[in-house]
């Protein structure tokens, strides 16, 4: 669901009315009925795949309760990894190994990574017999096919999202309207406002100067995390509204003092269904130093590649997965040699900026030619050159913006200048997506590409 | 016409600074802001501008009530 299009601006207002006229009863029909017609407005040619997949992995949850042997289930538990696995793998992973020409691009079915994975959780939860297969296939499909999170996430687990969406007597959290005013905020305000610089600077990595090359990096980190936590607060902001509860996101990431401190803040749904998925049945930590560094390296790589069939993604991966193995071997070799907090969490900085180059970046060659950029050109011109590139008024916009994010509240508190700033905070979103629809090229958000 | 939305920001600002103080504050900052925008509209104003004057309000609202931390 594209939260700035039109049709979901002007439609969720009705939708959200129509939910709490709706007999709690029937909520659940309205939520799923709103959830398909979302998709189909979005991307109808891949209704049918989103389809195949819950029926496939519906059928297979229940195949895999009936049976009573082992081997009967060990059937329906690979035939539905074969399904998910073989869809994400068939619609996005086709272009790396050269067989784009037999797939068109458009045939990207939207949000096909975020709901696979949450199909998959559910299917090997009831298999490892940690949940009970759903016996209703519309409570299933509406688990599937939420709308808030259908496309971008977070990934839900079938235990913390199908109870809250058949009780039908929920209460609405009135701090969801925060959470949207804050998402809109995040991304209309800050990351859209860092895009054009950013963009600009990677179409010519070859002839930036190395204060351009910092200003983007340091830019990207800033567009990327209020993007996609902008999606987030979002998502999780409309289903408060519709008084159910999704699972945080992100957490301050770029307070993290190491990285696996990172990754415990970042797109927090992902790092617990690659830890409990991937990472713990591997293995985890409870084994050798050297079988825990490969878990590292198979986990990350595979969260690389998970974000985009190129291989800068799985490079991106990798090279997170080589600081933690270094993270690991540290603690491991040196326990008492530590950073301070602050020197530590500027070291992390640093480190996540330096892959986001090659997540950014078009092809792994483009990385390295921007990367060996930074130490050129640097002047106080340079600078000045940087800045103007920049634009005045865009650094002014993106200030301000940084002060309302930092001092809106999380919640509700009552306090009397909230009344004013949220309207003034109203006012420019509104301005702002307004601008974005009537411009020619408006930003989409950043993970929808995955 | 320009000096009247001078007279309006400086207005709509110093009531967004004492919001928190005071609720007649908080009505006059949204009142005063109302016609600010009206009028920057009529002025023909761009869409960043009022944008950036609406975020420089919500900021000075928010920094002056925000919790000491």
């Amino acid at each position: 669901m594209n939260f700035t299009a039109a049709a979901f601006v002007l439609g969720f207002p009705a939708i959200l009315l129509l939910h709490w006229l709706c007999p709690p009863g029937g909520r659940w029909v309205l939520l799923l009925a709103a959830s398909i017609g979302f998709y189909v407005l979005g991307s109808p040619q891949a209704i049918g795949l989103l389809a195949m997949i819950t029926l496939g992995t519906y059928t297979a949850a229940l195949g895999i309760e009936r049976s009573r042997t082992t081997l009967g289930k060990r059937i329906f538990c690979a035939a539905a990894l074969a399904l998910c696995l073989g869809c994400l793998g068939w619609f996005k992973y086709a272009g790396l190994f050269g067989w784009r020409e037999l797939l068109s691009q458009s045939l990207l079915p939207a949000g096909i990574s975020f709901y696979t994975f949450q199909t998959l959780s559910y299917v090997l939860d009831v298999y490892s017999g940690k949940q009970k297969a759903e016996r209703n296939l519309g409570y299933y499909a509406l688990f599937v096919c939420f709308f808030p999170q259908l496309v971008a996430g977070p990934i839900e687990r079938m235990g913390d999202l199908l109870p809250q969406l058949k009780e039908g007597q929920r209460i609405p959290d009135r701090n969801g309207a925060l959470l949207l005013l804050r998402g809109f905020g995040k991304k209309l305000l800050l990351a859209d406002a860092m895009a054009p610089f950013v963009d600009a600077v990677y179409a010519v990595p070859g002839q930036a100067t190395g204060v351009q090359v910092l200003l983007a990096t340091v830019l990207f980190a800033g567009q990327i995390y209020f993007d996609f936590s902008g999606y987030s607060d979002i998502a999780v902001g409309t289903a408060a509204l519709l008084g159910i509860r999704l699972g945080t996101n992100f957490d301050r990431p770029y307070a993290a003092s190491s990285i696996r401190e990172f990754w415990r803040r970042w797109h927090i749904s992902l790092t617990g269904w690659f830890t409990d998925y991937l990472y713990i049945p591997l293995g985890g930590s409870r084994c050798g130093l050297l079988r825990h560094c490969c878990n590292l390296m198979i986990v990350f790589l595979a969260s690389g590649l998970w974000h985009g069939a190129a291989w800068h993604f799985a490079l991106w991966g990798a090279l997170h997965g080589c600081f933690l193995v270094a993270e690991v071997l540290w603690e491991h070799w040196l326990p008492r040699c530590k950073l301070s907090r602050r020197a530590a969490q500027g070291a992390t900085f640093a480190l996540v900026c330096i892959a986001w180059v090659f997540f950014r970046a078009d092809s792994i060659p483009a990385a390295f030619a921007l990367l060996a950029r930074l130490p050129q050109g640097w002047s106080v011109t340079a600078v000045k050159n940087a800045l103007q590139m920049l634009g005045g008024d865009t650094l002014i916009q993106i200030l301000l913006g940084l002060a309302c994010m930092r001092w809106l509240p999380q919640r509700w508190q009552g306090r009397r200048n909230q009344i004013p700033a949220l309207f003034w905070l109203t006012i420019a979103v509104a301005v702002a997506w307004f601008a974005g629809l009537t411009a020619e090229n408006t930003s989409a958000f950043l993970y929808f590409q995955f | 016409m320009n000096g009247l939305l001078c007279v309006l920001t400086l207005l709509c600002l110093a009531s967004a600074l004492l919001a928190e103080r005071s609720g007649l504050a908080a009505a006059i900052c949204m009142l005063t802001g109302t016609v600010l925008v009206l009028g920057l509209l009529v002025a023909g104003a761009s869409a960043q501008f009022i944008l950036r004057a609406a975020l420089t309000l919500c900021a000075a609202a928010l920094f002056a009530g925000r919790k000491p931390s």
